[in-house]
């Protein structure tokens, strides 16, 4: 598959495809608009990987990566036209079908991306999980606990934490959360690891980033610093 | 009501001006390169160490410079002065200095500046820096697009990077005619109608509405405050009346009643 970028035909096919499917939830998606030349151009430099079953977040970041690498060339990340088109070339994993054959779409930002707002331009299922893996590219599995989860579901650990900027750019805020919330040996997430628990570590980590230099700080150190509410994912 | 503000951790709140960042382009053409100007308060530990970190919010990027600490500073190379995570079109990254306790409470933040905004090599020595930011991206069939409140910049407007040489571009004194009227106007009608908390709020709204206010046939002409001393329809007067005053103060028609000129002897 060679990656292509939507124009501004593309990109309002591929909303007009969205609230489609928001309406139907059953919708045949056009997966036509993909290769259809009126709604795109291919990328220059180009870059090119074969598409396959993404486990994780982290499994579609690494493919993503060696696509560019190989290529001699960087993944245009500010492109929205790139990052939404990649999400309709990838639309069974980033919005599958359940049993019934019914998918559930969210919000838009989650497939276009919306660099206009701040609180919305770190939605993308795809460019935001991307962003993490280069922002810890000398050690990805840092960032696991925003990591290990499907491309549909980043769920609540990872709202947290990349909606702020002073967390998911900090070394050793991720390896604590990492450290607290991922199993070292079965490398998922720790039961109980979402919810509560990840609401309540990104604000109190976001209280902390104001007083402590985070990075500074051993996280195994730092883990003891924690609330009592935190003792069973340090055990 | 003067609100009272508590400082329990008794960080010291470090002033821009102890900071002041420059960025120049590196010869490799790819990525520019920082100076920093550091003059911090001589009553910080000597032993504190000092860590300056650049920081971009979309795409998110941060790299963390170690300069020793504050009785040894680290003389950094230019190449490890390279902002190499920020090599793109993309704005400047913003920075942040901090100084943090290496005693007792190792880690924590004894004194900081945040959101420094980097100057360039082009701007004046006395750190005079323009009100309107001015970059380029993709922009999908438009020519250009003002983003009012872009995080740590303020008003900024973007010009499609497909133009050929769009720096070029936003200079031509037809587009600064045809467009910097509009982008003035759009800037005091948030300020003045569409959020008027900005106006005090923000960093960049008091200099906006300064600029406005002193243009020379505004001067005397404060701008209303809506729903005080002023209703909506005064406040777009009090606009129309500004970027009118801005548009003969810079001669802005010239360019085109130049071509007028032209067509006549033809």
């Amino acid at each position: 598959m060679k990656f292509r970028r939507f124009n501004q035909h593309g990109l309002d096919a591929f909303a007009s495809e969205l609230n489609r499917l928001r309406e139907d939830s059953k919708h045949d998606f056009a997966a036509s608009i993909v290769t259809d030349p009126r709604f795109s151009e291919q990328l220059t430099p180009e870059i090119e990987a074969e598409p396959r079953n993404f486990e994780t977040r982290m499994d579609f970041s690494e493919w993503l990566a060696a696509a560019a690498s190989a290529a001699g060339t960087e993944v245009p990340r500010n492109d929205i036209g790139f990052w939404a088109w990649l999400t309709a070339a990838l639309f069974d994993q980033v919005c599958p079908k359940n049993e019934k054959g019914a998918r559930k779409v969210g919000a838009g930002a989650r497939y276009i991306p919306d660099l206009s707002r701040w609180t919305r331009r770190y939605r993308h299922l795809l460019a935001n999980p991307y962003n993490v893996y280069l922002l810890h590219s000398n050690d990805p599995w840092r960032a696991a606990a925003v990591m290990v989860n499907p491309l549909d579901q980043p769920g609540e650990l990872t709202e947290q934490f990349t909606a702020r900027l002073d967390l998911i750019t900090c070394p050793g805020t991720m390896a604590l959360a990492s450290r607290l919330f991922i199993d070292p040996v079965s490398r998922k997430r720790r039961r109980g690891a979402s919810g509560t628990a990840a609401r309540r570590l990104g604000k109190l980590l976001n209280q902390y980033t104001r007083t402590w230099d985070l990075a500074s700080i051993d996280p195994s150190d730092f883990s003891h610093k924690l609330p009592k509410e935190f003792k069973r994912f340090t055990v | 009501m003067a609100i009272r503000r508590m400082n329990y951790t008794k960080r010291i709140d470090l002033k821009n001006s102890c900071v002041r960042v420059t960025l120049r382009p590196h010869e490799n053409g790819v990525a520019d390169v920082f100076d920093l100007d550091l003059d911090l308060p001589s009553d910080l530990p000597g032993d504190a160490r000092v860590i300056l970190e650049a920081y971009r919010s979309s795409p998110p990027a941060r790299m963390r410079f170690d300069l020793g600490t504050v009785e040894n500073r680290k003389i950094l190379t230019e190449p490890e002065r390279l902002l190499s995570d920020f090599s793109d079109e993309m704005p400047a990254p913003l920075f942040r200095l901090k100084v943090i306790d290496a005693g007792e409470s190792d880690g924590r933040i004894l004194a900081d500046a945040r959101q420094i905004r980097p100057a360039t090599a082009l701007e004046d020595s006395s750190n005079k820096q323009g009100l309107l930011h001015i970059y380029h991206k993709p922009l999908d069939g438009l020519v250009w697009e003002l983003q009012i409140d872009y995080p740590g910049y303020g008003p900024t407007l973007w010009i499609d990077s497909e133009i050929p040489e769009p720096t070029e571009f936003a200079r031509d004194p037809r587009f600064i005619a045809l467009v910097y009227p509009e982008v003035l106007r759009l800037i005091l009608q948030h300020l003045l109608i569409d959020d008027p908390d900005t106006r005090e709020d923000s960093d960049w709204g008091p200099k906006w509405l300064s600029f406005a206010s002193k243009l020379p046939d505004m001067i005397g002409d404060a701008p209303p405050i809506l729903g005080d001393t002023g209703d909506r329809e005064q406040c777009e007067a009090w606009i129309s009346r500004s970027v009118r005053s801005f548009a003969s103060t810079h001669g802005l028609k010239r360019p085109f009643e130049l071509v007028e000129e032209d067509s006549n002897e033809v």
